[in-house]
């Protein structure tokens, strides 16, 4: 009550000081109506253009992180076929030799065995 | 079916392609997985009637990358459509040599374009593991008791320097069925080099064997291993086995999801995190994190949620239980 009251007396006050009248108080009832709409006009398109500005925003990051996404998973794919070749080689050297240790221990078992058999 | 309505929700956590975390489906020759998927086939093998295709959601577009088997594609996909691959086309009509491919998925999901947080990707990577003519496939065998052959991956979490493992706690470990016998095993990979004599049936390979005390994201790598096993006759039976280990970062956050279904019921509900902003039940699209939906014992239905952040999750379910989460 005591808001709705100052706003009465201020409003009182300028009419008088526009010389009172009805159109002093029409001017100053257009004012006071058309003033917060157009407020909640700006409100919303500041809203709005702030809204865009994210959104375009948010667009450009998307295609920045694209970018190097993809590079880095061919890199990621090219430095770990490389790596995969190789050690794929690597494990059949080892099998290779494995097998002809084998072989020959094997061989040099039954060479000791049959040392006596002639 | 019923679903309560959202826009696209803002996801707070980390991308899931920036953690190095593998999300998409695929499916090579016969096998489905979401994240590391691989098999293992002979050299010579045909590649005739063998599929490799890339399970999609929604539209977008996706990439394909295989450097040693001459694979670089690119696809628009639409409307959850299955992108198929011919193997015949990068590897001829036989398989000849390994081939790591990545795959990497750009979502569109509608609203996008209005949307305030940026939409980021998803990986996903396939391992064709060729083997020689005369080997055979090694069994493998998860702690938890999923078994493998011939290729087994898995997905860790980063372990930091200052935080190492403590010796005797395995996080993880595999078998190698060796099938009766002795012998000898052998492993390489990324600079490990492990030959161990074995007389057991099954042996134990623990992580730290094969990653040490603590790894990072870019510590993934293929491990290859051969079984020898000791026979008198000249011939051995060989047997060959690789391992793909990829680590993601400490900071990703994996998603979850909840299925409830009442006996009795002809419904099932899954309830997702509240980052969701897409819902898959099969290929039908909601902009939901929860769906009730109609579900019939005799049919596998096939989840799918995904955030704005290309965090991922599916999930299979058959007879009201999910049988299957990745």
């Amino acid at each position: 009550m005591d808001s709705i009251a100052w706003i009465e007396k201020i409003t009182n006050a300028v009419i008088a000081l526009m010389g009172g009248g009805p159109t002093a108080a029409i001017a100053i009832g257009s004012v006071l109506i058309i003033t917060p709409i157009v407020i909640w006009i700006l409100y919303r398109q500041a809203k709005k253009m702030y809204h865009d500005y994210k959104v375009s925003t948010a667009r450009k990051v998307e295609d920045e992180k694209r970018k190097s996404d993809f590079t880095e998973v061919v890199k990621d794919n090219q430095g770990k076929s490389s790596q995969i070749l190789s050690d794929q080689q690597k494990l059949e050297d080892k099998v290779k030799e494995t097998k002809e240790a084998r072989k020959k221990l094997r061989a040099s078992k039954k060479k000791n065995m049959c040392k006596d058999c002639k | 079916m019923s679903c309560s309505h959202q826009v696209l929700i803002k996801d707070p956590l980390p991308p899931s392609i920036d953690s190095n975390y593998l999300v998409g489906e695929t499916t090579i020759i016969d096998r489905y997985d979401a994240g590391y998927n691989g098999v293992t086939v002979k050299k010579g093998e045909s590649t005739a009637n063998k599929q490799f295709a890339v399970h999609t959601a929604g539209d977008g577009e996706l990439f394909v990358i295989g450097s040693d088997c001459g694979i670089d594609e690119a696809f628009v996909y639409h409307n959850s459509e299955d992108v198929n691959l011919s193997l015949s086309k990068y590897f001829g009509k036989t398989f000849e040599e390994s081939c790591l491919i990545d795959i990497v998925m750009f979502p569109k999901f509608p609203g996008f374009e209005n949307s305030e947080s940026p939409i980021r990707g998803m990986k996903s990577k396939v391992f064709i593991h060729v083997i020689p003519e005369d080997t055979e496939s090694a069994l493998i065998e998860y702690n938890n008791g999923e078994t493998h052959v011939g290729f087994a991956m898995m997905q860790l979490r980063e372990r930091l320097k200052d935080k190492p493992l403590v010796s005797g706690v395995e996080p993880r470990s595999l078998d190698i069925v060796a099938g009766g016998g002795s012998g000898m095993l052998l492993i390489e990979g990324c600079g490990v080099s492990i030959k161990r004599v074995f007389n057991t049936d099954k042996i134990s390979i623990r992580i730290e064997d094969l990653l040490g005390e603590s790894w990072g994201k870019d510590d993934g790598c293929i491990y290859f291993g051969a079984v020898i096993k000791d026979n008198t006759d000249t011939d051995f039976p060989e047997l060959r086995f690789a391992i793909g280990i990829s680590v993601f970062g400490i900071e990703y956050q994996k998603l979850s999801a909840k299925l409830v279904s009442s006996p009795g019921s002809s419904y099932c509900t899954v309830y997702g995190s509240s980052y969701v902003s897409y819902t898959y039940v099969d290929k039908t699209m909601y902009n939901v994190n929860s769906i009730k939906f109609r579900c019939y014992d005799q049919y596998t239905y096939r989840i799918r949620q995904y955030t704005t952040q290309g965090r991922g999750l599916v999930m299979l379910i058959k007879n009201k239980e999910a049988v299957w989460i990745r």
